[in-house]
């Protein structure tokens, strides 16, 4: 496994520590992505999956517009 | 990964730089310092390093100026490297004729070790190697300044790229890409990639689901029409029956047309039925299909089984002490059977093609058969429609003789009829699947069931489309933001580990000013003891600055790289010196230093008690020649006077 820079890693800990909405599964599947983009080039395939792990609420503020591209 | 340098050549590089190599030897010294008096090509090495790590690209005219005389028509700069051990050799080749160059690299796993066009150094270097972060290692004396420059960026960019967060960046940019790549995918479908879309499309299947539970009311409402008029139209047959009977003549003749009917009816089904079945024999329709469907079969002739349950049945058999045939299975011919049976098993879609092959052969009918049936079932028709009218005419001739109430009756009955073909042309509009009358009947999913339940399927299509593709950006959106902060937040304890590590060689460096840096924001910010934003630095301040922040920086980072430096003492003066003299060695793995005889003194002598370093002295001996000497006590007694560079 990719080892992270110390800074870098107790970032990504105090980061996901405040993502209390996600899975364990999500917040690990994140780690270790953050830690191979750090070394190599990622598969798309790897970055949808971690993606479709996250926990998103599609229902507060229904009728919101929000131009995705725009929050990008 | 651990960047290292071998060693490096000239071939007809200006300052008599004809063909001179430098070879740093198989176990590399640590420290390297290279006399080199001035106009020999110090500087000319340092752009040339930076070009050769970077791919830079060189004006023409730059190509030009590096040229050695006008003689010669091509020139050469070559780095050997080692890359986490792996060698490495990299050249710049230049044609001054044109003033073009190329990059070549010869690396341990192309085939022979051959050169190729183009500089192919690990990928995971790439984002160290451009022109810019070059300038840290390669050390540009210029960057001093810059790093300190508001606007420039140089500092918390050198610690993006050198600890990677650029990497962060890439990932949200790829993650961005695939947002992008899902909204294309779904704007074929739905151009519904915003949450007003969803919403949209979320009325429009509750709008499609509300006509939905309307139209099957109507449907219910029509069918239960339809039972009130069928009941009726039976009341009313046996009310005009009831009146003909009164009759005695017509009520014989009434009856004789009632046989005929119900044959005539049954007739009819019986034709229908058979016409019915012969239409799923296609051979029986048309002389012309079973002329088809015959040389269809004429292709399909060879027989197969299918291998999954019929392999089984080959290797059972072969077991048998008889064959199918009566004859006995000896030893060959059971060998014969299964080698053989692979000829006759196929996939297991074969059976199709079996049954196929079946009904072709069966397609022998008398193809005139439809035909007859369907003439029959005319004139029965045919006959129907005048019992029918002789029927009317029974009623007619009734009325006639003074019959009120039938006439009423009748009415009624034309009435009530009426009311069935209104109502079954409503229900075929409203359940009709078949496309060409829901055109001719004007059917839409306002009206039509089956429109109706189409539309509510591209609805929830488009609404599922919708919502995934909200749901996915809204996912990424939040993958990018969870990135974006361990970024941010990484870079701040990166910029204070840094900032700490500077302020900590800058006191040694420079304890009397004691020059601090107060903050890394984009360039360094500097405070001294006397005030909280130093701007007015000397020239030796800035280098110290330059030096104890470049150190802090690459001393922990992930990538071991050399770091070169032209001249680094010149500029100082020698209490500063020899405190650089005593910091930076420490810092490096590896380390170049070009220095002129001038700067052995308070800082090449802090080298002479180490161990593991190389002593190069490369001097001019005449327009076109160098002489290289190697050795401590060389270097130290070299007297020249330093050309004007």
């Amino acid at each position: 496994m990719a080892q992270l820079h110390p800074d870098l890693d107790t970032a990504l800990t105090e980061t996901l520590a405040s993502a209390t909405d996600q899975t364990p599964e999500f917040k690990r599947r994140l780690r270790r992505l953050i830690e191979n983009a750090t070394k190599e080039n990622l598969a798309d395939s790897d970055v949808q999956e971690v993606i479709e792990l996250a926990f998103v609420d599609l229902d507060g503020d229904a009728d919101e517009v929000i131009n995705l591209v725009d929050l990008l | 990964m651990e960047l290292r340098v071998l060693g490096w050549r000239y071939e007809n590089i200006r300052g008599g730089l004809r063909n001179v190599e430098i070879d740093l030897g198989a176990g590399t010294s640590r420290w390297t310092l290279v006399q080199m008096p001035n106009g020999t090509g110090k500087t000319t090495t340092m752009s040339l390093f930076r070009a050769t790590f970077s791919g830079e690209n060189l004006s023409a005219q730059t190509v030009r100026d590096l040229r050695a005389s006008d003689e010669v028509k091509q020139g050469l700069f070559e780095m050997r490297l080692a890359i986490d051990a792996r060698p490495y050799r990299v050249q710049l080749r230049l044609n001054f004729e044109d003033g073009s160059h190329t990059y070549w690299t010869a690396r341990s796993e192309t085939r022979a070790g051959g050169l190729e066009e183009g500089l192919s150094l690990p990928t995971e270097l790439r984002p160290l190697l451009t022109p810019d972060f070059t300038r840290l290692f390669v050390f540009d004396g210029e960057l001093a300044k810059e790093i300190r420059a508001v606007g420039k960026d140089r500092a918390a960019g050198a610690i993006r790229t050198l600890y990677r967060l650029d990497r962060l960046d890439d990932l949200n940019r790829q993650v961005r890409r695939l947002v992008e790549a899902q909204q294309q995918k779904a704007a074929a479908i739905s151009s519904a990639t915003e949450k007003k879309g969803v919403t949209r499309w979320k009325r429009a299947y509750d709008a499609a689901l509300d006509r939905k539970v309307a139209l099957t009311q109507e449907q219910r409402r029509l069918l239960q029409e339809r039972k009130g008029l069928d009941a009726r139209s039976e009341e009313l047959t046996s009310l005009i029956n009831a009146r003909i009977v009164q009759d005695g003549s017509l009520k014989t003749r009434k009856d004789a047309l009632e046989v005929e009917r119900e044959a005539l009816d049954k007739r009819v089904l019986n034709l229908i039925a058979q016409g019915m079945s012969l239409l799923r024999t296609p051979a029986k329709i048309h002389p012309r299909l079973l002329e088809r469907l015959r040389a269809l079969g004429g292709k399909l002739t060879e027989l197969k089984l299918p291998k999954t349950i019929s392999a089984e049945f080959f290797r059972e058999l072969a077991e048998q002490p008889e064959c199918v045939c009566g004859r006995p299975v000896t030893e060959h011919v059971k060998e014969a059977i299964l080698n053989r049976a692979n000829i006759y098993l196929a996939e297991d879609q074969v059976l199709v093609i079996n049954k196929m092959k079946l009904a072709l052969r069966e397609s022998s009918a008398d193809a005139t058969e439809f035909t007859t049936v369907a003439t029959a079932l005319n004139g029965a028709l045919r006959d129907l429609r005048t019992n029918r009218h002789a029927q009317d005419q029974i009623e007619q001739e009734r009325i006639e003789s003074g019959d009120i109430e039938l006439e009423r009756l009748r009415k009624e009955k034309t009435t009530n009829e009426r009311s069935l073909e209104i109502n079954d042309d409503a229900f075929e509009k409203l359940t009709t699947r078949d496309h060409a009358r829901q055109a001719e009947l004007r059917a839409d999913e306002s009206n039509n069931l089956p429109c109706c339940e189409a539309e509510i399927k591209r609805c929830k299509q488009r609404l599922e489309t919708a919502t995934d593709t909200v749901r996915f950006g809204q996912q990424a959106s939040y993958v990018q933001k969870i990135v974006s902060e361990t970024s941010a937040l990484a870079l701040e304890r990166l910029r204070e580990r840094v900032r700490l590590a500077t302020n900590e060689k800058l006191a040694q460096l420079v304890p009397s000013e004691a020059l601090r840096v107060a903050r890394i924001s984009g360039a360094l910010e500097l405070e001294s003891g006397r005030t909280a934003t130093k701007t007015g630095v000397s020239e030796g301040q800035s280098l110290a600055v330059a030096y104890a922040f470049l150190t802090s920086l690459l001393a922990e980072a992930p990538t071991k790289l050399p770091f070169i430096v032209d001249s680094p003492a010149v500029s100082l003066d020698v209490q500063v010196r020899r405190e650089v003299g005593d910091l930076i060695p420490g810092l490096f793995d590896q380390m170049i230093m070009f220095v002129i005889s001038s700067e052995r003194e308070g800082f090449a002598d802090a080298f002479y008690e180490r161990e593991n370093v190389k002593y190069v002295t490369l001097w001019r001996t005449g327009e076109e020649t160098s002489e290289i000497h190697e050795g401590l006590d060389y270097f130290k007694t070299f007297h020249q006077v330093d050309a004007v560079a």
